[in-house]
């Protein structure tokens, strides 16, 4: 995974361009950006809180309060870290909101003992084992972890989503890789 | 058979966590455009409403401080223009008035205490 520091590049150029619209009013322009970004903005939403139709409430909360800061807005960073940063503050406040921490659909993954293919049996039973680790270990690792891991995320651009040093993230992230492996030993043994 | 691949944690979690990393929602572009419509409506709504407020408002002040002088009641104008000093001398004269009511008949009696200590010229 790379640490470089960002370099904006077309992509981000066309939503600075789609920024600038929106700030006048353009509705088509933010049309676009939703269809651009939503999907892994509901991904992310998704694997933090636990269910899509939260995850669809939020991602729509996160565009209306992009429109809302549209004016405002300065491009000094990409804008998926922006959306990322409001997501990530949305969540916290749906975990305050529900008193507890996130969850997961871990009592609803199906059971995998019947799975004719060895293989099938084992990716079941790990993606359960996976579900249930991320579940225990610290909100904040797990954050870390996923920006990194499933959105491709560098160590700046996450410090930048949540708000912490760079060398905050580093440690949440390897704490969260060694709690893993240590919850997961069944399966990768005590490396 | 496919052969079974051996336990890689790095590949496993991130096969886990990446099989929801994009997740399309169809039509939610439309969805968070109508509800963008519906706040600015409202929004004007509620500017047209505290304008109009403002100027009612406006107007009713303009109204109740150009007719107030020619409402008011002659007595309460008169009232207003006395000065404090000149009730203060009033009330004077009044309590003197009902001092002298109370010694007048005594006055008016011959040979009475108070027609003779009047009258002494020693005082």
């Amino acid at each position: 995974m790379s640490t470089e520091a960002y370099l904006p590049g077309e992509e981000d150029a066309e939503d600075k361009r789609l920024m600038e619209r929106v700030a006048q009013g353009d509705d088509d322009a933010l049309r676009l950006l939703v269809e651009c970004h939503h999907p892994r903005l509901v991904g992310y939403l998704k694997t933090e809180v636990g269910s899509l139709a939260t995850a669809e409430e939020l991602a729509m909360e996160v565009f209306i309060r992009l429109h809302r800061s549209a004016p405002r807005w300065r491009p000094e960073a990409k804008l998926s870290t922006y959306l990322f940063h409001i997501a990530h503050n949305l969540v916290l406040n749906e975990w305050r909101r529900k008193s507890r921490k996130p969850t997961h659909s871990v009592d609803t993954l199906s059971e995998t003992g019947d799975h004719h293919q060895e293989s099938a049996r084992r990716v079941g039973e790990l993606e359960e084992s996976f579900a249930r680790a991320l579940q225990q270990i610290p909100p904040e690792q797990r954050t870390a972890i996923t920006l990194l891991v499933q959105q491709d995320m560098t160590y700046e651009e996450i410090s930048s989503v949540m708000k912490v040093p760079v060398s905050t993230v580093k440690t949440w992230i390897f704490r969260a890789r060694t709690q893993l492996k240590d919850l997961l030993k069944d399966h990768y043994g005590t490396r | 058979m496919a052969e079974i691949p051996e336990p890689d944690f790095e590949r496993d979690l991130a096969a886990y966590l990446r099989r929801e990393s994009k997740i399309p929602v169809p039509g939610l572009s439309l969805r968070v455009a109508q509800r963008v419509r519906r706040q600015r409506q409202r929004s004007r709504i509620i500017l047209w409403t505290s304008l109009s407020s403002a100027l009612a408002a406006c107007l009713v002040l303009a109204f109740v401080l150009q007719s107030q002088p020619t409402r008011l009641p002659a007595s309460v104008v008169a009232q207003s223009s006395s000065h404090p000093a000149d009730l203060d001398s009033e009330t004077d004269w009044l309590n003197g008035a009902s001092d002298l009511k109370l010694i007048a008949p005594l006055m008016n009696q011959q040979n009475s205490f108070v027609s003779e200590v009047l009258t002494s010229t020693d005082i």
